[in-house]
């Protein structure tokens, strides 16, 4: 079912719009939690509750890419998750993740602030999509749907070595941004 | 603040809050056509494998056209030789012949070949004389003369004064003078023939050896 379709029903405040999303979005948003969470009771509940976040926040809401809009709640919710039972701990996808855009931090850098004036997600949106297709994929693929280096590669008929190098160049690149962006300290 | 793991971490959370066209862009990216890389691995391992076949195959091939050319030098010499005498093509003067000849009255006339007996057997009979002469094959003989059989090199118009057969004991019987095909194969009876091919050095060599075992 065409993703516009799917909405209506959510519109409509027909309950076969859940059934439908997870039809067409399920495994995708399964994948994407478990990569954050590690867990497949945590997992099981991020989903459900995506699904009644999007059930509660349509209509008001009317997405383009159902995909999309289904994917961030489901990603806030697990970061949410995770971080509520593995405060005290190490590891875990969203662990990896965040040590790998440290190297994206300038030294400099206040991101509190620009975090709280939402500047910082203007900056990113503005980098991203100044970014070559292939490495704006790359980079949304690792650092949004939390995939792995190998998955990466195979969905993008890439070695894992030239995904591993994409990724690398691109955070030396938004580090150099957010540098040059001036950003106070 | 110069914590980066916790700058890193509201980096990590704006990530989320991204267009949602570039989400639904590389969600749905595939590698474009083309062959993927672990693709191309698998397909460059198979072409390595059939080039490593390929170049262990290559001596034997190598062999059997060296020959091939060793004979045509010898049957384009012979031919030029006799074309500039106005003489038909022979093979009399041909190893094989040659070879037989030498051995003269060395090995028994025979009458009638027994072609059913269960025994291999070397046959060989002179056009002029009618004379025929045989020996016994052992079943390995058999087995080398029936693998070196199959790789005369192909020859025409050539007339020859002596007709070879090589008996299998069940009634087959085959010429290392005619290509090796089903077509060629007799049952039953000594046929005469018109030589297709030379037989090569080594299946003669191999004659050689197995005459000398019997003298």
């Amino acid at each position: 079912m065409e993703d516009f379709a799917i909405v209506d029903l959510y519109w409509a405040r027909d309950e076969r719009a859940i059934y439908e999303s997870d039809a067409k979005y399920g495994r995708m948003l399964h994948s994407l939690s478990y990569s954050l969470t590690s867990s497949n009771e945590d997992t099981e509940e991020c989903v459900s509750d995506t699904y009644l976040a999007a059930w509660n926040n349509m209509p008001e809401d009317r997405p383009n890419y159902l995909g999309a809009y289904l994917s961030k709640i489901v990603r806030r919710l697990s970061i949410n998750r995770f971080r509520a039972e593995h405060r005290q701990k190490r590891g875990g996808g969203a662990e990896r993740l965040i040590d790998e855009l440290t190297e994206c931090i300038p030294d400099t850098w206040d991101v509190t602030a620009d975090f709280e004036n939402g500047r910082l997600r203007s900056v990113l949106n503005s980098f991203i999509g100044s970014l070559s297709e292939q490495k704006r994929n790359v980079f949304v693929l690792r650092y949004f749907c939390s995939k792995s280096v190998s998955d990466i590669a195979y969905q993008m008929g890439f070695s894992e070595g030239k995904v591993k190098t994409i990724l690398h160049r691109t955070r030396l690149e938004l580090k150099k941004l957010l540098e040059e962006e001036g950003l106070p300290i | 603040m110069r914590d980066a793991k916790r700058a890193a971490e509201y980096l990590f959370d704006e990530i989320g809050g991204i267009d949602d066209s570039y989400i639904a862009a590389a969600q749905s990216a595939r590698r474009s056509g083309g062959v993927t890389f672990r693709r191309a691995i698998s397909i460059a391992a198979a072409v390595a494998a059939v080039f490593m076949i390929a170049v262990l195959a290559m001596p034997a091939l190598v062999t059997r056209n060296f020959d091939k050319v060793q004979s045509d030098d010898a049957v384009n010499a012979e031919t030029s030789v006799n074309n500039s005498e106005s003489k038909p093509d022979t093979q009399l003067n041909a190893p094989l012949e040659q070879l037989l000849a030498a051995t003269g009255d060395m090995f028994s006339v025979i009458g009638e070949a027994n072609l059913f007996d269960g025994r291999a057997k070397l046959i060989w009979q002179d056009r002029q004389s009618g004379k025929r002469y045989e020996i016994l094959l052992t079943r390995s003989q058999l087995a080398q003369i029936d693998k070196l059989i199959k790789h005369g090199r192909r020859t025409e118009n050539i007339e020859s004064e002596m007709l070879i057969w090589v008996c299998y004991g069940d009634g087959r019987v085959v010429s290392p003078c005619l290509e090796y095909s089903e077509g060629n194969v007799g049952y039953g009876s000594l046929f005469d023939y018109l030589p297709e091919v030379v037989p090569t050095e080594e299946l003669i060599n191999y004659i050689d050896i197995i005459i000398g075992q019997h003298t």
